[in-house]
Formats: C-alpha cells, sequence, structure tokens
C-alpha cells in the first residue's frame, strides 16, 4: 500500500471516530446553553485539553516547526511563552470570570463584558470585533488544511478543502462544546503521542542532541543563540506577547474558564493545560532543529513537519502524526467557530428578537447559525481574497489589542467603566490596525513593523492608557456591579 | 445567587474578599523580567553544543512555568 494511501486509512478512521462522537453528544437533550457552554459537565482533564488545543491553532502548530526550522532558536522564546500562557490567563482572569459567570449564568464571554460594563455599548463592539476577526480566522484555518491534504495525499485542494471543513462543521453542529471539548481531548492526545513519537527518532536520526546542534549550526550558525537573523527587539516582543496577551488574544480559549462550575476543577485543568502546552511547545523545538539538520534544504519550509514524518517515520505512525497535525487545526476551527455562532445567537439576535426563545426554537437557531456560519468560512476558503488574509495576520494582534486589559481590569480594577472599556477596545484596534498600516508603508508588508516594535505590543499599551484614562474621568460603575464582580463571595 | 463553598473565612464566621495570587504574579514578572533580559545577554558554551542561555531561557523556562503552575494550583497563591 503507498504511503498516502496508509495516510487516508489512518485518517478515515479518525474522522469516523469525530463524527461518531459529535453524534453521540447529539443523542443528549439540550438547551441551547448547555449546547454552546455545556456548563458544570466537562471535567478537569476535558477542560485543560480543550483550552489548550484551542489556542494552539493548527498552522502556528505546524508553522513553529516550519519558523523555528529556519530561525532556530531566535523562535525559540514564542514556544516558551506560549506554553506559559495558560498559567497566565487561569491565574489572572480564569478564577475570576469562573466565578462571575456562574453568578450570571452567562453562556458566552462577551455576556461577561454586557454584566462588567453595564449594558449593550461595550458588548456590541466586543461581539463586532470578534466576528471580524474570528470568521476569516477559521476561512484561513480551512485553507492551511486544504493545503495539508494536496500535498501529503494528492488530494485536489478543493476536495481536501470540503472533506476535512464538512466534517468539523458536522461535528461541530450536532455535537456543540460537549463534541468540541472532547474532540480536543482526543486531538490532544494524539499531538502528544505523535510528538512524543516523533522527537527521540528525530533526535536520534541527526546524530544525538549534541551532534544535531552541530549539524543544524551548518545550516544556520546565527540559530544556535537567541540574537541572529531577527531584531533583539523582534525576539524579545514574541516572548512578551504569546504568553501574557493571549488574555485578551484567545477569547475561544477564555471561554472555557465559564464552564466549570467549581475551583478546583479549574486548577487541576491548569495543571493538564500547561503540561500539555509545555511538552507539545518543546517537543516542536527539538523537532524544528532535528528538521534543520535533516533537511537544509525544503521547497515549502512550512511543510518541515510533514515532510519529516514522511523521512522518519513507518506510514501508519506517520498517519496518527498526521492526524494531529489536522486535529490541532480542527480543535480551533471548531472552537472559534462555536464561539461565532453563540455570539451572532446569544448577544445579536436572542436581544434583538424580544420575546422568549422556547428551547426547540433557541437549539434549532443555535445548530443552523453554527452551519451558516461553516459553509461561508468553507466558501471563503475557496479562494481567500486579500482582505481576508490581511484580517488573518492581524487578528490576534487585534484581539490581544482589544480585549487583554478589558478583560484584566474588568476583574481586578472595580474603577473601570463603561466608557473606558469602549475607548479602549476601540482605541486599541485602532492602534494595532494603524500600527500595522505604518509598518506596511514602511516595509510593504504587514510582517515588517516600524522600529521591530510588534502591534500586539502597541495596540494593548494605548488600550490600557484608554481604560485607565477614560475611566477616571468618568463616573464610576454602579454598585450593584462592584458587589457582583467584586463583593465577598456570600 | 449564592457560590458554591469557596473563599476564606474571617474569624467571624463571614466570607471575606478573594485575595490576590500575589505569589503568582510575582512569579510571572520574574519570568517576564527575567526571561527578557536573559535573551538580551552574552551567554558562555554550554553542554551540547548550545549556550547556557538557551538552556536557562527555553528549556529552563519550560520547567519554570510547569513549576509555577503546580505551585499555584495545589496553594492558590
Amino acid at each position: 500500500m503507498s504511503v498516502p494511501a496508509v495516510y487516508a486509512v489512518v485518517l478515515v478512521v479518525y474522522f469516523a471516530g469525530l463524527l461518531g462522537l459529535g453524534f453521540w453528544f447529539n443523542r443528549r437533550r439540550r438547551s441551547r446553553q448547555r449546547y454552546f457552554l455545556a456548563r458544570g459537565d466537562l471535567g478537569s482533564a476535558t477542560l485543560g485539553f480543550s483550552y489548550s488545543a484551542t489556542q494552539m491553532s493548527g498552522s502556528s502548530y505546524m508553522g513553529a516547526v516550519g519558523a523555528e526550522r529556519v530561525l532556530g532558536y531566535n523562535f525559540a522564546p514564542a514556544g516558551v511563552s506560549s506554553a506559559a500562557a495558560a498559567w497566565f490567563t487561569y491565574v489572572l482572569v480564569g478564577e475570576r470570570l469562573r466565578r462571575v459567570a456562574s453568578r450570571i449564568r452567562c453562556t458566552t464571554i462577551v455576556d461577561v463584558f454586557e454584566a462588567r460594563y453595564y449594558g449593550r455599548a461595550a458588548s456590541a463592539l466586543a461581539t463586532a470585533i470578534m466576528l471580524v476577526a474570528f470568521v476569516p480566522l477559521i476561512a484561513a484555518q480551512l485553507k492551511a488544511a486544504g493545503n495539508v491534504f494536496q500535498t501529503l495525499l494528492g488530494l485536489p485542494y478543493l476536495a481536501g478543502l470540503l472533506l476535512f471543513g464538512g466534517i468539523v462543521v458536522l461535528y461541530t453542529v450536532v455535537g456543540g462544546m460537549h463534541a468540541v471539548a472532547w474532540t480536543d481531548l482526543i486531538q490532544g492526545t494524539i499531538m502528544i503521542a505523535g510528538f512524543a513519537a516523533l522527537a527521540p527518532v528525530a533526535v536520534h536520526a541527526a546524530g544525538g542532541f549534541g551532534e544535531m546542534h552541530l549539524r543544524y549550526g551548518q545550516f544556520n550558525p546565527d540559530g544556535l543563540s537567541f540574537m541572529g537573523d531577527m531584531p533583539a527587539l523582534w525576539v524579545v516582543s514574541t516572548f512578551l506577547v504569546w504568553g501574557f496577551f493571549q488574555i485578551g488574544g484567545a477569547p475561544a480559549a477564555v471561554t472555557r474558564f465559564l464552564i466549570p462550575e467549581d475551583e478546583k476543577t479549574l486548577k487541576k485543568a491548569l495543571v493538564y493545560s500547561i503540561a500539555f502546552s509545555s511538552f507539545i511547545f518543546a517537543a516542536s523545538t527539538v523537532v524544528a532543529i532535528a528538521a534543520g539538520a535533516l533537511l537544509p534544504v525544503l521547497e515549502e519550509p512550512d511543510l518541515a513537519l510533514p515532510a519529516l514524518v514522511q523521512m522518519l517515520m513507518p506510514p501508519a505512525l506517520g498517519g496518527v502524526l498526521v492526524a494531529a497535525v489536522l486535529g490541532a487545526m480542527m480543535s480551533t476551527i471548531d472552537s472559534v467557530l462555536l464561539l461565532s455562532s453563540s455570539l451572532i445567537v446569544e448577544n445579536v439576535f436572542v436581544p434583538l428578537r424580544r420575546r422568549r426563545v422556547t428551547r426547540r426554537e433557541g437549539m434549532s437557531l443555535a445548530r443552523r447559525t453554527t452551519l451558516v456560519l461553516g459553509a461561508a468560512a468553507l466558501l471563503m476558503a475557496v479562494d481567500p481574497p486579500a482582505p481576508i488574509l490581511w484580517i488573518v495576520t492581524m487578528a490576534f494582534s487585534l484581539l490581544a489589542s482589544a480585549f487583554t486589559f478589558p478583560f484584566l481590569l474588568g476583574v481586578w480594577w472595580p474603577r473601570a467603566t463603561r466608557e473606558g472599556a469602549v475607548a479602549a477596545m476601540a482605541g486599541g484596534a485602532a492602534a494595532c490596525v494603524l500600527w500595522y498600516a505604518l509598518g506596511y508603508a514602511k516595509h510593504g508588508t504587514f510582517d515588517n513593523w516600524i522600529g521591530g516594535l510588534w502591534p500586539a505590543l502597541v495596540g494593548p499599551m494605548a488600550s490600557l492608557a484608554l481604560l485607565v484614562g477614560v475611566s477616571l474621568a468618568t463616573p464610576p460603575p454602579p454598585a450593584q456591579v462592584e458587589k457582583l464582580f467584586f463583593g465577598p463571595d456570600d | 445567587m449564592k457560590l458554591p463553598s469557596e473563599g476564606r473565612t474571617s474569624a467571624r464566621g463571614r466570607r471575606s474578599r478573594r485575595r490576590a495570587p500575589v505569589a503568582s504574579i510575582a512569579l510571572m514578572i520574574v519570568f517576564l523580567v527575567g526571561g527578557s533580559a536573559g535573551l538580551l545577554a552574552e551567554w558562555p558554551m554550554g553542554p551540547a553544543n548550545l549556550d547556557w542561555g538557551v538552556w536557562i531561557v527555553v528549556y529552563g523556562g519550560y520547567l519554570y512555568v510547569v513549576g509555577a503552575a503546580l505551585f499555584h494550583a495545589r496553594t492558590g497563591r
């Protein structure tokens, strides 16, 4: 049997399993709130893996190995910081969001905004910014998956896209958050198994840990320390941004904090998250350096990981690793798709409807919205127009700029006001886009910025200044908001 | 809207406001400031043809965040 045929068999089994899981959860009778959030239904392992699998997008997971193969240890601080993201978010906002979510019985992260910033202005703006970033993000992930199918299985791009996208959209539509979180757990386990198998084999093939670095040094002598190809400010920026700013930059992952009903589950979930992400990022560093040593010439650097898999692993195990790569993409797509759908239903449609939505109507609405959004993203991914790709480049920075400090100060600083939050979100997002535009005007690309300073640092700083300044200049929040968010537990 | 049993109870039996996880925040500051300084420093060569900076900031950094997360999960501080 040829290698693509073996990969295809493994993937068919894998996809059938995911779909089965989606339909299994479809058997339960649920409200649309449980469909979107599964409050209290997830254990700490499911929750922890789901947080980290959502945070690690597939293209960045594959792209991280590709980029690290080229840049070496210049890129490694971004990996450490990404692994630390769970620690920052769980400790700084996780427990507080969980407590508030239990009090107000919310369904989306934007509901928390609406309660904290007392009114629709902040929540409407938050919904708009998230949707602008999310739908192109889903399309971009689908496109990356289509490319993997094309390269590894020789399948036409459109066929790969429709097959992969159809499966993700289908299990998300039928299974909701239960299916999303459980498939995240399975995908995360496969990712760990895949890297645990690949990393030692790759190091051994490169001659051992020390020899691997000698060989890598012949490929890229500057890649064996932090300061090489990239400017110092770039290296430090990636270290600072990828951890702390995930508080605002990954709202689909942060939504997981609304699910548990007790503190113990959340704390255990943190341990699962941090162990999972630290292992994956540390292993991907080792694999990337081995890829540089073993594959110094590659036509498509982004496909370093699949190329290494094809070179070193038996086809059946290679198929599992390809499933792991696709699983990482799936776990981001399903979470972002479900969050986008919940925003449209809970924060746009239901408030506009002004009458009670029955359980049956609600579930039908939730599923139809998820389906339509998924289909729209699939359509977009067939041939994404340039502005969509620009938004994808900016998506993380835009979200981090708009939401990091409104989330953080929203749960820690009672004086933060509605006016301050609106100014912070709008101003932070605008500063981020402006910094990208200035970089583009100077360098002709969105990947190079004025002074090497990342827009994901500039935008949040503008947002913080506006949040503090405008809040202090406007009347304090109502007493009930302070009691709800900062009052004693009883 | 009562919460499940959590939070700290004072001597009078009334639940008090939650405390900030000061120790974890201090560890975060050490991670960010120390890590950034470590990236900019000059390091001597260490084992396996790598300088000590890579060993400490990258591979040591993973151990640090796992340890710090375990500390928070166990103590809540």
